[in-house]
């Protein structure tokens, strides 16, 4: 009996988070590590240029391995949060793969006594070996927010900070043994992950959601947090209620978190078509 | 090009390149032990 193929598709779970594959540059820390031993044997043999050429060379391709290393956690980030760094405006991967060219030149030239051009071609091959690993940096057209009053900087650091909390509440969940108070707090991490997903979409939103994401939420964790620990030692009538009504009140207050948000969205589009309905009116459409 | 591939020939790219340097190092010291030349090549040709 031939048995139905099941099709490719991963089942979906609403609690993992949007995973991006993760590359720390390993490459490029491990693979000049003889260098390091080629100065070392080379200043004890006494030849301090060959030992000078491996020495710098080994330095650079460190220097050059941070370097792509933060330029990948920039773009890993800037994929996982919808929102690129400020900083990212510094190509750190193309100024690594220029510094790792330098770096295996230098070593070639002076390291290992090889000839000029093919020391070059050496350079210019690393150079392009590490743009075709790594790639280049993301556009550098980061939508910087100066207009919104809030940089990306800061809306990354406080989305950082929440998922950190969501995580210590999720923590303390696992701990938790009643089935509806589990419950409730998932729902309660759903909702603070769409109210996060709303200040990526549109950062302006973090001034109504600052206080939301940063009191809150840490209430929220230490509240959770507390009654875990305590659950362990016995249930307690008085203490199950008063953290179902606390779980009420975070609840409350989510809903109307994002009906403020999503209001504010509205008023912001009635706006825009009373602007656009006045144009229209004016160029006689 | 597919991304896999253009991964692949840049790790390559990447063994040869900084590895070779280090390769070329490591048999000019062999070869040097072995001939008891220095390690300066002008003075080895020289020899």
């Amino acid at each position: 009996m031939i048995e139905p193929k099941r099709g490719g598709a991963k089942k979906y779970n609403p609690d993992e988070p949007n995973r991006v594959p993760q590359t720390r540059a390993f490459l490029l820390y491990l693979l000049p590590m003889p260098m390091l031993f080629l100065a070392l044997w080379r200043m004890l043999g006494g030849n301090g240029v060959s030992a000078f050429g491996f020495a710098a060379g080994f330095a650079l391709c460190m220097l050059a391995a941070t370097l792509v290393r933060k330029g990948v956690g920039i773009e890993q980030e800037a994929r996982r949060r919808k929102i690129v760094r400020r900083s990212s405006t510094v190509p750190y991967k193309m100024i690594g793969a220029g510094v790792l060219g330098l770096a295996v030149f230098l070593s070639a030239s002076f390291g290992a006594g090889i000839a000029l051009l093919s020391s070059v071609f050496l350079g210019v091959a690393a150079v392009i070996g590490s743009v075709f690993v790594y790639g280049t940096d993301p556009s550098r057209n980061a939508p910087d927010m100066p207009a919104v009053g809030v940089t990306s900087e800061e809306v990354l650091e406080i989305l950082n900070e929440a998922d950190q909390k969501i995580l210590a509440i999720e923590a303390a969940k696992d701990r938790i043994h009643n089935v509806e108070l589990k419950d409730r707090l998932k729902s309660i991490i759903v909702g603070v992950r769409e109210i996060m997903g709303i200040v990526e979409d549109d950062p302006r939103d973090l001034r109504r959601a600052r206080k939301f994401l940063r009191v809150y939420l840490d209430g929220a964790q230490r509240v959770t947090e507390g009654y875990a620990d305590t659950h362990k030692y016995g249930d307690s009538g008085e203490l199950e209620d008063n953290f179902r009504n606390v779980l009420g009140t975070i609840e409350t207050v989510i809903g109307e978190q994002k009906v403020k948000l999503l209001e504010n969205n509205l008023t912001e589009l009635d706006i825009q078509i009373e602007v656009l309905q006045l144009q229209l009116e004016k160029e006689g459409v | 090009m597919p991304e896999k591939l253009k991964k692949m020939i840049g790790v390559i790219i990447l063994v040869c390149s900084i590895g070779g340097v280090s390769c070329v190092g490591l048999l000019g010291e062999s070869v040097d032990r072995v001939t008891g030349a220095s390690n300066d090549s002008k003075v080895r040709v020289v020899k």
